[in-house]
Protein backbone atom coordinates (compact mmCIF):
# COMPACT_ATOMS: atom_id res chain seq x y z
CA UNK A 1 0.00 0.00 0.00
CA UNK A 2 1.18 3.56 -1.33
CA UNK A 3 2.02 6.34 1.53
CA UNK A 4 -0.84 8.33 0.17
CA UNK A 5 -3.41 5.97 0.76
CA UNK A 6 -1.91 4.32 4.18
CA UNK A 7 -2.78 7.69 5.44
CA UNK A 8 -5.41 8.68 3.70
CA UNK A 9 -7.91 5.69 3.93
CA UNK A 10 -8.03 6.21 8.08
CA UNK A 11 -8.02 9.98 8.23
CA UNK A 12 -11.04 9.77 5.89
CA UNK A 13 -12.88 6.97 7.52
CA UNK A 14 -11.78 8.74 11.46
CA UNK A 15 -13.17 11.86 9.71
CA UNK A 16 -16.28 10.57 8.18
CA UNK A 17 -17.24 8.12 11.50
CA UNK A 18 -16.31 11.71 13.72
CA UNK A 19 -18.61 13.91 11.44
CA UNK A 20 -21.37 11.36 11.71
CA UNK A 21 -21.24 10.96 15.44
CA UNK A 22 -21.13 14.47 16.15
CA UNK A 23 -24.39 15.25 13.81
CA UNK A 24 -26.20 12.38 15.44
CA UNK A 25 -25.49 13.93 18.92
CA UNK A 26 -26.06 17.55 17.91
CA UNK A 27 -29.16 16.41 15.90
CA UNK A 28 -30.34 14.28 18.80
CA UNK A 29 -30.05 17.28 21.32
CA UNK A 30 -31.83 19.52 19.19
CA UNK A 31 -34.40 17.29 19.08
CA UNK A 32 -34.94 17.09 22.72
CA UNK A 33 -34.33 20.53 23.61
CA UNK A 34 -37.06 21.47 20.70
CA UNK A 35 -39.55 18.98 22.25
CA UNK A 36 -39.06 19.57 26.03
CA UNK A 37 -39.45 23.28 25.25
CA UNK A 38 -42.66 22.72 22.72
CA UNK A 39 -44.04 20.57 25.91
CA UNK A 40 -42.94 23.20 28.82
CA UNK A 41 -44.30 26.41 26.82
CA UNK A 42 -47.94 24.33 25.97
CA UNK A 43 -47.86 23.14 29.76
CA UNK A 44 -47.22 26.90 31.16
CA UNK A 45 -49.89 28.23 28.60
CA UNK A 46 -52.54 26.00 29.36
CA UNK A 47 -52.01 26.51 33.15
CA UNK A 48 -52.30 30.40 32.53
CA UNK A 49 -55.23 30.15 30.31
CA UNK A 50 -56.95 27.61 32.82
CA UNK A 51 -56.25 30.17 35.96
CA UNK A 52 -57.71 33.22 33.94
CA UNK A 53 -61.00 31.48 32.25
CA UNK A 54 -61.95 28.28 34.76
CA UNK A 55 -62.69 27.81 38.43
CA UNK A 56 -61.89 24.84 40.91
CA UNK A 57 -66.08 24.18 40.87
CA UNK A 58 -65.64 23.42 36.76
CA UNK A 59 -63.59 20.31 37.39
CA UNK A 60 -65.61 18.71 40.45
CA UNK A 61 -68.94 19.15 39.29
CA UNK A 62 -70.88 16.27 37.86
CA UNK A 63 -70.30 14.83 35.21
CA UNK A 64 -72.86 15.90 31.89
CA UNK A 65 -73.11 14.04 28.77
CA UNK A 66 -73.33 17.37 27.12
CA UNK A 67 -69.96 19.99 27.18
CA UNK A 68 -70.04 22.35 29.49
CA UNK A 69 -70.18 25.64 27.57
CA UNK A 70 -67.30 27.09 29.90
CA UNK A 71 -64.57 23.97 28.32
CA UNK A 72 -66.07 24.85 25.07
CA UNK A 73 -64.89 28.73 25.59
CA UNK A 74 -61.86 27.78 27.19
CA UNK A 75 -61.19 25.31 24.08
CA UNK A 76 -61.62 28.18 21.58
CA UNK A 77 -59.09 30.43 23.81
CA UNK A 78 -56.53 28.00 23.72
CA UNK A 79 -56.86 26.36 20.45
CA UNK A 80 -54.03 27.42 18.17
CA UNK A 81 -51.67 26.17 14.82
CA UNK A 82 -50.42 23.79 16.88
CA UNK A 83 -52.87 23.23 19.76
CA UNK A 84 -55.54 20.66 18.17
CA UNK A 85 -57.97 19.38 20.61
CA UNK A 86 -58.27 19.20 24.50
CA UNK A 87 -59.70 16.95 27.05
CA UNK A 88 -60.15 18.09 30.54
CA UNK A 89 -60.61 15.38 33.36
CA UNK A 90 -61.46 15.73 36.81
CA UNK A 91 -59.37 13.97 39.66
CA UNK A 92 -61.55 11.05 39.65
CA UNK A 93 -59.97 9.81 35.94
CA UNK A 94 -63.19 10.83 35.10
CA UNK A 95 -63.28 12.61 31.44
CA UNK A 96 -65.51 16.19 31.68
CA UNK A 97 -64.82 17.66 28.55
CA UNK A 98 -63.61 16.53 25.21
CA UNK A 99 -63.65 18.20 21.80
CA UNK A 100 -64.85 14.28 20.80
CA UNK A 101 -68.23 14.42 22.72
CA UNK A 102 -68.46 10.66 22.65
CA UNK A 103 -65.19 10.55 24.90
CA UNK A 104 -67.03 12.61 27.74
CA UNK A 105 -68.09 10.59 30.88
CA UNK A 106 -65.40 7.77 30.07
CA UNK A 107 -62.86 6.51 32.59
CA UNK A 108 -59.02 7.48 32.11
CA UNK A 109 -56.71 4.14 32.52
CA UNK A 110 -53.74 6.45 30.96
CA UNK A 111 -50.55 6.25 32.94
CA UNK A 112 -49.96 9.96 31.65
CA UNK A 113 -53.25 10.64 33.77
CA UNK A 114 -52.47 9.45 36.54
CA UNK A 115 -48.26 11.46 36.90
CA UNK A 116 -50.58 14.98 35.93
CA UNK A 117 -52.39 13.69 38.80
CA UNK A 118 -49.63 13.59 40.61
CA UNK A 119 -48.60 16.76 40.35
CA UNK A 120 -45.84 16.28 37.49
CA UNK A 121 -46.44 17.55 33.81
CA UNK A 122 -47.02 14.11 31.53
CA UNK A 123 -45.94 13.89 27.81
CA UNK A 124 -46.60 10.95 25.13
CA UNK A 125 -45.36 11.64 21.64
CA UNK A 126 -47.06 8.64 19.61
CA UNK A 127 -45.73 7.62 16.54
CA UNK A 128 -46.99 8.89 13.25
CA UNK A 129 -48.72 5.49 12.07
CA UNK A 130 -50.83 4.99 15.29
CA UNK A 131 -52.21 8.29 14.86
CA UNK A 132 -53.20 7.72 10.88
CA UNK A 133 -56.18 5.12 12.38
CA UNK A 134 -56.94 8.11 14.85
CA UNK A 135 -59.96 9.63 13.06
CA UNK A 136 -59.79 12.93 14.57
CA UNK A 137 -55.69 13.23 14.44
CA UNK A 138 -56.22 12.50 10.60
CA UNK A 139 -53.86 14.66 8.41
CA UNK A 140 -51.43 14.92 11.03
CA UNK A 141 -48.29 12.87 10.80
CA UNK A 142 -47.23 13.00 14.66
CA UNK A 143 -48.92 14.70 17.51
CA UNK A 144 -47.71 15.13 21.11
CA UNK A 145 -50.06 14.55 24.47
CA UNK A 146 -49.35 16.79 27.03
CA UNK A 147 -51.44 16.30 30.08
CA UNK A 148 -50.79 18.79 32.40
CA UNK A 149 -52.39 19.38 36.25
CA UNK A 150 -54.28 22.15 37.08
CA UNK A 151 -54.08 23.16 40.79
CA UNK A 152 -55.88 26.04 42.42
CA UNK A 153 -54.38 27.10 45.96
CA UNK A 154 -51.73 24.60 45.10
CA UNK A 155 -54.27 21.67 44.91
CA UNK A 156 -54.93 19.57 42.13
CA UNK A 157 -58.28 19.86 40.71
CA UNK A 158 -58.45 17.85 37.40
CA UNK A 159 -56.21 17.60 34.51
CA UNK A 160 -56.50 18.92 31.08
CA UNK A 161 -54.95 17.11 28.13
CA UNK A 162 -53.90 18.48 24.54
CA UNK A 163 -52.96 17.07 21.82
CA UNK A 164 -49.98 19.42 20.35
CA UNK A 165 -49.56 18.60 16.57
CA UNK A 166 -45.81 18.22 16.19
CA UNK A 167 -45.93 18.44 11.95
CA UNK A 168 -44.18 22.35 12.54
CA UNK A 169 -41.61 21.15 14.92
CA UNK A 170 -40.77 18.64 12.96
CA UNK A 171 -40.49 20.19 10.07
CA UNK A 172 -37.87 22.88 12.48
CA UNK A 173 -36.23 19.94 13.85
CA UNK A 174 -35.35 18.93 10.10
CA UNK A 175 -34.49 22.11 8.62
CA UNK A 176 -32.44 22.65 11.06
CA UNK A 177 -30.35 18.91 11.65
CA UNK A 178 -30.18 19.04 7.80
CA UNK A 179 -28.29 22.63 8.26
CA UNK A 180 -25.71 21.23 10.74
CA UNK A 181 -25.77 18.13 8.12
CA UNK A 182 -24.33 20.17 5.87
CA UNK A 183 -22.30 22.57 8.12
CA UNK A 184 -20.73 19.47 9.52
CA UNK A 185 -20.26 17.91 5.79
CA UNK A 186 -18.73 20.83 4.66
CA UNK A 187 -16.12 21.58 7.70
CA UNK A 188 -15.46 17.25 7.41
CA UNK A 189 -14.98 17.38 3.61
CA UNK A 190 -12.62 20.52 3.98
CA UNK A 191 -10.71 19.01 6.92
CA UNK A 192 -10.02 15.85 4.53
CA UNK A 193 -8.90 18.05 1.65
CA UNK A 194 -6.78 20.28 3.70
CA UNK A 195 -5.06 16.82 5.44
CA UNK A 196 -5.08 15.88 1.93
CA UNK A 197 -2.82 18.76 0.35
CA UNK A 198 -0.72 18.94 3.81
CA UNK A 199 0.18 15.54 3.40
CA UNK A 200 0.92 15.58 -0.12
CA UNK A 201 2.67 19.30 -0.40
CA UNK A 202 4.93 18.20 3.35
CA UNK A 203 5.51 14.95 3.27
CA UNK A 204 4.45 13.16 -0.08
CA UNK A 205 6.32 14.72 -2.59
CA UNK A 206 9.85 15.18 -0.86
CA UNK A 207 9.47 11.53 -0.06
CA UNK A 208 8.54 10.93 -4.04
CA UNK A 209 11.64 13.09 -5.33
CA UNK A 210 13.78 11.17 -2.97
CA UNK A 211 12.31 7.82 -4.03
CA UNK A 212 12.84 9.12 -7.66
CA UNK A 213 16.37 10.01 -7.19
CA UNK A 214 16.95 6.93 -5.02
CA UNK A 215 15.84 4.64 -8.35
CA UNK A 216 17.93 6.58 -10.26
CA UNK A 217 20.97 5.36 -8.81
CA UNK A 218 20.10 1.96 -8.09
CA UNK A 219 19.78 1.81 -11.94
CA UNK A 220 23.11 3.46 -12.06
CA UNK A 221 22.66 6.76 -12.76
CA UNK A 222 25.48 9.03 -10.19
CA UNK A 223 24.90 12.15 -11.44
CA UNK A 224 21.60 13.02 -9.66
CA UNK A 225 20.75 16.39 -8.67
CA UNK A 226 18.79 15.86 -5.03
CA UNK A 227 16.30 18.11 -4.59
CA UNK A 228 16.11 21.33 -2.42
CA UNK A 229 13.80 21.02 0.34
CA UNK A 230 13.33 23.50 2.80
CA UNK A 231 11.27 22.71 5.40
CA UNK A 232 12.95 21.86 8.87
CA UNK A 233 12.18 18.46 9.52
CA UNK A 234 12.77 14.55 9.01
CA UNK A 235 12.61 14.82 5.96
CA UNK A 236 15.16 17.27 4.95
CA UNK A 237 17.30 15.72 7.51
CA UNK A 238 17.40 13.00 5.16
CA UNK A 239 17.74 14.84 2.40
CA UNK A 240 21.02 16.89 3.62
CA UNK A 241 22.48 13.21 4.61
CA UNK A 242 21.77 11.90 1.05
CA UNK A 243 23.07 15.32 -0.27
CA UNK A 244 26.01 14.23 1.83
CA UNK A 245 26.62 10.48 0.49
CA UNK A 246 26.06 11.91 -3.26
CA UNK A 247 29.45 14.26 -2.64
CA UNK A 248 31.25 11.21 -0.91
CA UNK A 249 30.28 9.17 -4.25
CA UNK A 250 31.33 12.35 -6.39
CA UNK A 251 34.78 12.21 -4.21
CA UNK A 252 35.53 8.74 -4.93
CA UNK A 253 34.65 8.71 -8.36
CA UNK A 254 36.74 12.16 -8.81
CA UNK A 255 39.87 10.04 -7.07
CA UNK A 256 39.10 7.11 -9.21
CA UNK A 257 39.51 8.85 -12.68
CA UNK A 258 42.72 10.81 -11.21
CA UNK A 259 44.45 7.32 -10.07
CA UNK A 260 43.32 5.66 -13.71
CA UNK A 261 44.49 8.50 -15.64
CA UNK A 262 47.77 8.54 -13.58
CA UNK A 263 48.17 4.84 -14.33
CA UNK A 264 47.39 5.58 -18.09
CA UNK A 265 50.37 8.35 -17.77
CA UNK A 266 52.86 6.10 -16.00
CA UNK B 1 36.84 29.18 -7.17
CA UNK B 2 36.66 27.77 -4.06
CA UNK B 3 40.79 28.12 -3.37
CA UNK B 4 40.34 27.79 0.42
CA UNK B 5 37.86 25.11 0.57
CA UNK B 6 40.28 23.12 -1.69
CA UNK B 7 43.23 23.90 0.75
CA UNK B 8 41.07 22.55 3.30
CA UNK B 9 40.49 19.00 1.56
CA UNK B 10 44.03 18.69 1.02
CA UNK B 11 45.01 19.53 4.54
CA UNK B 12 42.49 16.75 5.43
CA UNK B 13 43.52 14.51 3.35
CA UNK B 14 47.49 14.72 4.26
CA UNK B 15 46.06 13.97 8.10
CA UNK B 16 43.67 11.48 7.52
CA UNK B 17 43.53 10.09 3.92
CA UNK B 18 40.81 9.10 1.60
CA UNK B 19 38.66 8.41 4.99
CA UNK B 20 39.23 11.59 6.18
CA UNK B 21 37.95 13.43 3.27
CA UNK B 22 34.86 11.42 2.50
CA UNK B 23 33.83 12.41 6.08
CA UNK B 24 34.64 15.80 4.82
CA UNK B 25 32.49 15.34 2.39
CA UNK B 26 29.42 13.73 3.73
CA UNK B 27 29.40 16.32 6.62
CA UNK B 28 29.94 19.47 4.36
CA UNK B 29 27.72 17.48 1.46
CA UNK B 30 30.24 19.53 -0.94
CA UNK B 31 32.93 17.08 -3.37
CA UNK B 32 36.10 18.40 -4.01
CA UNK B 33 34.77 18.63 -7.79
CA UNK B 34 32.05 20.91 -6.22
CA UNK B 35 34.43 22.55 -3.87
CA UNK B 36 36.69 23.71 -6.78
CA UNK B 37 33.70 25.34 -8.89
CA UNK B 38 32.01 27.25 -5.86
CA UNK B 39 33.22 30.79 -4.63
CA UNK B 40 35.20 30.96 -1.03
CA UNK B 41 31.70 32.63 0.99
CA UNK B 42 31.99 32.74 4.47
CA UNK B 43 29.06 30.47 4.35
CA UNK B 44 30.69 27.64 3.13
CA UNK B 45 34.54 28.53 4.86
CA UNK B 46 32.47 28.04 8.55
CA UNK B 47 31.14 24.79 7.62
CA UNK B 48 34.08 23.49 6.06
CA UNK B 49 36.51 24.96 9.00
CA UNK B 50 34.04 23.36 11.19
CA UNK B 51 34.30 19.71 9.70
CA UNK B 52 37.97 19.80 9.25
CA UNK B 53 37.99 20.72 13.05
CA UNK B 54 35.69 18.07 13.73
CA UNK B 55 37.77 15.03 11.62
CA UNK B 56 40.91 16.18 12.88
CA UNK B 57 40.29 15.89 16.61
CA UNK B 58 38.27 12.95 15.81
CA UNK B 59 41.82 11.49 14.29
CA UNK B 60 43.57 12.92 16.99
CA UNK B 61 41.35 10.91 19.68
CA UNK B 62 41.81 7.94 17.40
CA UNK B 63 45.38 8.29 17.03
CA UNK B 64 46.31 9.12 21.31
CA UNK B 65 47.07 6.09 23.03
CA UNK B 66 44.59 5.58 25.73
Amino acid sequence: MKLQQKFIIPISIITVVAALLVSYVIARQIRIDALKRAQDVTAEYIQSKAYEYLLPEHFDAPVNAEPDSIFEHFQKVIRTKEVLKIKAFNTQGDIIYSTTKENIGQKSDSPNYFEARDGKIAVQIKPPLLEQSNIDMAGYKQVMEIYVPIRFKGQIHGVIETYYKMDLINESIRNTTNSLLMVVGILALSLLISTYVLLKVVVINPITKLREVSDKISNGVIDVELPDIRTNDEIRALNDALKGVFAAIELLRDEIQQRDAAEKRG
Amino acid sequence: MGERLIQIYQTVRERGGIEAQIKLAMITRMSSIKAREVEDTEEYLKIFEDARDKILSELLKKNTPA
